[in-house]
């Protein structure tokens, strides 16, 4: 084992340190707080919104439907949860490919709730420096005090962030009432707890080791990665060597780089590493250490960028190229997939139908010495109307019902029906057959759906 | 391998719960958690614990599986018998 795999080694196993980050302002961190807002917004807010008499988003596991403003989808229609999950990963490789780690940066949950989590810690605790020398303080009372505020503030956040993730799937509304009154379900209680212990874990004790430890992302990422990639890099031409100077002084006769060793890129990075070392996989791509730079560079009259969203390319070349065999592939793909995404949903059945055949008896002979087979009928209204269903069937000559059936259907329901088909045996050639069962909404003859069924023939 | 204690709780609770996860949101997709009770012959009335009960098992079974893994790789050899 050569150093460099030893020193990671031990990076990896080693003891961790608190990482204290340092507020940063800048165009970056204006952009991630934008996008925590909005997305803890939507968080937060989603299952607050109501449709129709109901919540907009539920995922309505003891019903077993979703809802999703207009849409209400049924077990059946899992096909489309799985096409959103592939559109969420290809979105995913899309972006990386052309952007680097930006959904670490800005839009990772981790990333979201620790930016949350880190501001109630420095309201309450200070900026950086005051945190450091809260830590080493000997005034035990100032100390535990702050400490509790801190953590409770940050128990209360999670326990709220508990409620509404179990508010997406049972109704947040009456959840509150049970809450309010201690009389949830042991199962609700436990799930609010458990999402408020990994929030409060994760944000408040985790951070970066979650990315460094536990994300799947971050190991495979680089595949994802060329040189046209964006990625946070240290002009190490421009900058080096480093080393403080009078603001006043010429670098040039000093013989110095932009680089005053400041270190604030290091303060500031909430994984605690130095870019200016190149690119390492501990990177979350926050761009932290940009606006601290710039702001120097900025104080020291020296052109902003020393530290810079740029890729690999445009380091050696001054090109980038943004269309790429990957690029247009992954876009490709993802576009196909979103098209027919929304085809299926547009066109998707509003009717469904199930037959299943009864299992007690697999036939009966009547008196008239025809066949009888039994089957049950599961009939999924999935429009916005309640329908009255017909149901026919066909497959075989001469089949017919015992009796006529309609089936009444409110709207986002099932109803069973059992039905009687009979055939003259003399008519079946073998010892059973396929038929076909239909079910026709009365009032409007394009509601239909159809299934095929097994038909036995008495020995 | 030595590895820290915290590090092997994470390989051994983190992955396990990500595939529990999935694979209870595939099965329930296709099977009604009722019915799978009612075929252990298990009475149920709650389909919450229903899928509770089986996501926690499936998290459990997995995190067993990782144990095993951290176990079988824990060779005697690795502890500095052979040296260069």
């Amino acid at each position: 084992m050569d150093n460099t795999d030893n020193s990671l080694k031990q990076s990896l196993y080693a003891k961790r340190e608190t990482i204290h980050p340092r507020h940063v302002t800048g165009i970056f961190a204006t952009l991630r707080v934008t996008a925590v807002v909005v997305l803890m917004g939507i968080y937060y807010g989603l299952p607050w919104i109501p449709w129709d008499g109901r919540q907009a988003v539920l995922f309505d596991l003891p019903a077993r439907k979703f809802y999703l403003f207009g849409i209400t989808l049924w077990p059946q229609d899992f096909i489309y949860l799985a096409a959103l999950l592939i559109v969420a990963a290809l979105s995913l490789f899309f972006f990386t490919a052309i952007a680097g780690r930006l959904w670490c940066g800005f839009a990772c949950p981790q990333t979201v709730w620790t930016e949350v989590f880190m501001w109630i810690e420095r309201k309450v605790e200070g900026d950086r420096n005051q945190r450091i020398k809260l830590d080493k303080s000997l005034n035990k009372k100032h100390k535990v005090f702050l400490k509790t505020v801190k953590h409770g503030i940050w128990i209360i956040l999670s326990l709220w962030t508990g409620y509404t993730f179990v508010g997406y799937f049972t109704p947040i509304i009456q959840l509150g009432y049970k809450i309010a009154a201690l009389q949830t379900g042991p199962w609700e209680t436990f799930w609010v707890l458990f999402y408020a212990f990994a929030t409060y874990g994760n944000a408040g004790w985790m951070r970066e080791q979650v990315c460094l430890y536990m994300c799947p992302y971050a190991r495979f990422q680089s595949a994802m990665f060329d040189k046209n990639t964006l990625v946070i890099s240290y002009d190490s031409a421009r900058g080096e060597p480093r080393g403080h100077r009078k603001r006043s002084e010429d670098i040039k006769t000093a013989g110095l780089g932009s680089c005053i060793n400041c270190k604030l890129c290091v303060q500031v990075c909430p994984t605690g590493i130095d870019i200016r070392d190149g690119l390492q996989y501990q990177c979350i791509g926050c761009a932290a250490c940009i606006d601290a730079c710039d702001d120097v560079m900025d104080k020291m009259s020296y052109p902003k960028g020393l530290i810079r969203y740029t890729t690999e390319n445009a380091f050696v070349s001054g090109e980038t190229k943004l269309l790429r065999p990957k690029v247009i592939l992954y876009a490709l793909v993802l576009v196909a997939i979103c098209a027919a995404l929304i085809y299926g949903l547009v066109t998707r059945d509003a009717v469904g139908l199930d037959v299943i055949r009864d299992r007690n008896v697999l036939y009966r002979v009547t008196n008239e010495g025809l066949a009888e087979n039994i089957y049950t009928l599961k009939v999924l209204n999935k429009d916005n109307l309640d329908h009255t269903f017909r149901v026919a069937v066909t497959g075989l000559p001469g089949i017919s019902l015992r009796e006529e059936k309609e089936v009444f259907v409110t709207s986002g329901h099932v109803e069973e029906a059992i039905i009687a088909v009979l055939v003259d045996p003399v008519d079946m050639k073998s010892p059973s057959a396929d038929i076909h069962i239909q079910i026709i909404a009365k009032n409007n003859p394009d509601l239909n759906a159809t299934a095929k069924a097994r038909y036995l023939k008495p020995r | 391998m030595t590895m820290p204690l915290k590090r092997r709780l994470i390989a051994m609770l983190w992955p396990s719960f990500v595939c529990a996860g999935i694979f209870s949101a595939f099965l329930f997709a296709f099977i009604d958690p009722l019915l799978l009770s009612d075929s252990l012959g298990v009475e149920a009335s709650l389909r919450l614990a229903g899928y509770s009960i089986t996501f926690l098992v499936l998290w459990a079974l997995g995190a067993l599986s990782t144990l095993f893994g951290i176990a079988i790789l824990k060779t005697p050899k690795n502890d500095g018998e052979r040296k260069p």
